[in-house]
């Protein structure tokens, strides 16, 4: 809340301008990030826009991540969990050799190499809750819940809010405003238990709509 | 300017009470202003603050997906609030990440935003804000930046001082229409009194009243001040009345002493005629009574005839005569005595400069044969002048010095010393001798007519020292003797200096 005098002004100015510099030089400096590691960042961020059904037995303090089939993230995921875990709220990340194993996981990441599979591992999650993520080429209208997919080198995200239902998640709208939405391409199967209610949570802001 | 001192009471009321609300209402509408600026601020800051947590909340996700599309799309919201000027997001490494400008503006992004500040630039008319951006887990994500321009602030500051100024206005106004209204209870009873007092004091009427208003201590005042007016009134007409009565008596004492005057006058000169007669057909007697002695010396009488017409007109006759005679003389003297006296209160004085000294001189010339009978030493002094009449002063100390001389000790040789002195506006003179003096009681009828001291030692009529008294007090003098019996007498009397 400072009233700058003129000279002090002028000071700042100056310092401002050489910060301007500096940054400039640094963003220059910055190469700029593999498709990997944002997307390895983009898998962790998930777990705090979706809501897993409370677990009878307490609430799970640790959101699992589980890495279906060739890992094309090898460090950088374990990076981005372990930058966003805090007490009490832990990443964990796994490598799974085996499929049945992914029902078990919280965020289930698909990779490239399970692309024939893919049907398979999908009816393998079917009924538990798993938020299913991949970068396959429609992978969220496969079936998928959130399909990650470059375009224009940057990382979108398409989310299928029928399969999120199915899954029983709930999706934070903050994050549906991100992505782009997608239907099943082919009808689904029928539900085996009625999707729950979707917690809509209010926006904040009006307008700027995605 | 006057000086407050100076200013009427009216005026004085006026003042204080009105400089007192002023104060107050100023004090007030200043603190209440400064409040207002203070408290806007503060809206303002808090509104800024929370529209920078909520945009903050809603470009988390974008931030942490890298969409910086639907963060400029979140910040274009902001367009329905005209009074932000720019708003931008920063990434946690400093780097822009969306921004919005409202239409018409020149950019003023920051270069690298602090993680927090609050920054007031009036000269801009702006406000500035940078609050962090944080995600679920409470980890920095980024930095939002709010400026909004004071526009809307400057106009509500405006308005509200301007309300304020009104207020005052008023405020001011009534106070001073109060005061110049309310002075009237203080002042109204003052000024009347003032005037009240002014009217005795120029027409000395003291029958005028001022009106009682209240029973406050005004009220008080005021029945205090008739209370006394009433009372000087009452003196005043006794006084009147007394005065009067002293006038009346002292023209009537005038006119007393006058006819008193007149009567010692017309008395002592009415007798003057028989006692002249009296005194020619003694004298004739005499003569008649010696041609009759003659006449009988020669004629032929019988021895024992002759001796005793012979007895008759040497001794018995001539004795009886000369009784006659020294009789008639007193008689005269008397006369002569209370005539003078008579004159010396009736005489018009012609009051002149006067050389005391030449004065004496002359005055013990005329004595001369007085003095060489008694054989006594005069000594003459300094004397100061005087203003006074030339007879008069010079039948007081021709009084005085025979006086003197007369009443010397005998077998002592007389001394006689004149001497004078200036004293506290008077010029006093005293005769000193070495005299028979006088008792006490003698001293205290000394001045009165017809007080003889030593008939013995000389002759007199009682009469000199009344008429010293009344020629010393007629030139606005006093005189008085202070003496002790057989060491002398000293006559001191003194006539105002100048």
């Amino acid at each position: 809340m400072a009233l700058l005098s003129l000279a002090h002004a002028g000071a700042l100015r100056l310092a401002a301008c050489a910060l301007l510099l500096a940054a400039a030089a640094a963003e220059g400096a910055e190469k700029p990030r593999a498709a990997e590691e944002v997307k390895a960042a983009f898998v962790c961020n998930f777990a705090d826009f979706v809501e897993w059904p409370a677990d009878p037995s307490g609430p799970a303090a640790t959101v699992t991540i589980g890495i279906l089939g060739k890992d094309p993230f090898g460090q950088l995921i374990d990076e981005a969990a372990s930058a966003r875990s805090v007490p009490g709220r832990e990443l964990e990340v796994l490598r799974l050799d085996k499929r049945e194993a992914a029902a078990d996981v919280e965020i289930l990441f698909v990779g490239a190499s399970e692309e024939e599979h893919l049907g398979d591992i999908l009816e393998a999650v079917r009924g538990r809750h798993v938020l299913t993520v991949g970068d396959l080429p429609g992978f969220a209208t496969r079936g998928g819940v959130i399909g990650l997919l470059v375009e224009d080198k940057r990382v979108r995200l398409e989310i299928n809010v029928a399969a999120a239902q199915r899954a029983g998640l709930a999706i934070s709208s903050r994050l549906l405003k991100l992505a782009r939405l997608v239907e099943d391409a082919s009808p689904p199967p029928a539900a085996i238990e009625p999707p729950p209610p979707m917690e809509v949570q209010p926006l904040p802001l009006a307008g700027g709509s995605a | 300017m006057k000086r407050f001192q100076d200013l009427s009471l009216k005026r004085k009321l006026t003042a204080v009470s009105f400089l007192t609300s002023a104060a107050a209402v100023l004090l007030v509408s200043f603190l209440f202003s400064a409040n207002g600026v203070l408290a806007d601020r503060e809206a303002l800051t808090r509104q800024l603050t929370s529209q920078a947590g909520i945009l903050g909340f809603t470009v988390a996700p974008a931030l942490l997906f890298e969409d910086d599309t639907a963060a400029g799309e979140a910040l274009a919201a902001l367009r329905a609030e005209r009074q932000i000027r720019e708003a931008a997001v920063f990434r946690r490494n400093g780097t822009l990440f969306a921004r919005y400008l409202r239409s018409g503006e020149e950019a003023d992004l920051p270069a690298v935003p602090a993680a927090e500040s609050e920054e007031m630039d009036y000269r801009g008319g702006s406000f500035a804000l940078t609050r962090p951006i944080v995600d679920e887990r409470g980890r920095p994500l980024g930095t939002i930046y709010l400026q909004t321009d004071l526009a809307a602030m400057r106009t509500r500051i405006y308005r509200y001082l301007t309300f304020n100024a009104a207020v005052l206005a008023v405020s001011l106004l009534g106070a001073l229409a109060m005061a110049t209204v309310l002075q009237r209870e203080i002042s109204g009873p003052v000024l009347e009194l003032v005037k009240t007092a002014r009217t005795v004091a120029l027409e000395k009427d003291f029958g005028v009243r001022a009106a009682v208003r209240g029973r406050d201590e005004l009220g008080v005042l005021v029945e205090s001040f008739n209370e006394m007016l009433g009372e000087i009134e009452a003196r005043d007409v006794q006084l009147r009345k007394v005065n009067q009565q002293l006038h009346q008596r002292t023209e009537e004492l005038g006119r007393k002493n006058e006819e008193v005057e007149a009567f010692v006058y017309i008395v002592s000169h009415d007798l003057r005629a028989p006692l002249v007669n009296l005194q020619g057909f003694a004298r004739e007697l005499r003569l008649n009574c010696e041609a009759l002695a003659e006449r009988l010396a020669g004629a032929p009488l019988p021895p024992e005839q002759a001796a005793k017409v012979r007895e008759l007109t040497d001794h018995e006759i001539p004795t009886s005569l000369r009784f006659i005679s020294a009789s008639s003389d007193k008689f005269e003297r008397l006369i002569n005595a209370l005539l003078q006296l008579s004159r010396s209160g009736r005489r018009e004085l012609t009051i002149e400069p006067l050389d005391m000294r030449a004065l004496v001189k002359t005055t013990l010339d005329s004595l001369m044969r007085l003095i060489d009978e008694s054989g006594a030493e005069v000594v003459l002094d300094r004397l100061p002048p005087a203003h006074g009449d030339a007879t008069a002063i010079g039948q007081v100390w021709s009084n005085l010095l025979t006086n003197a001389l007369r009443y010397l000790q005998p077998g002592r040789k007389g001394k006689i010393l004149i001497r004078g002195e200036s004293h506290d506006g008077f010029h006093r003179y005293h005769v000193q001798d070495n005299g028979v003096g006088m008792s006490p009681a003698a001293q205290q009828r000394l001045f009165q007519v017809f007080q003889r001291m030593r008939p013995d030692l000389a002759q007199g009529e009682g009469i000199g020292l009344a008429t010293v008294k009344r020629i010393v007090e007629r030139h606005g003098g006093h005189i008085w003797a202070e003496s002790a019996e057989g060491s002398g007498t000293t006559f001191t009397f003194s006539l105002p200096a100048g």
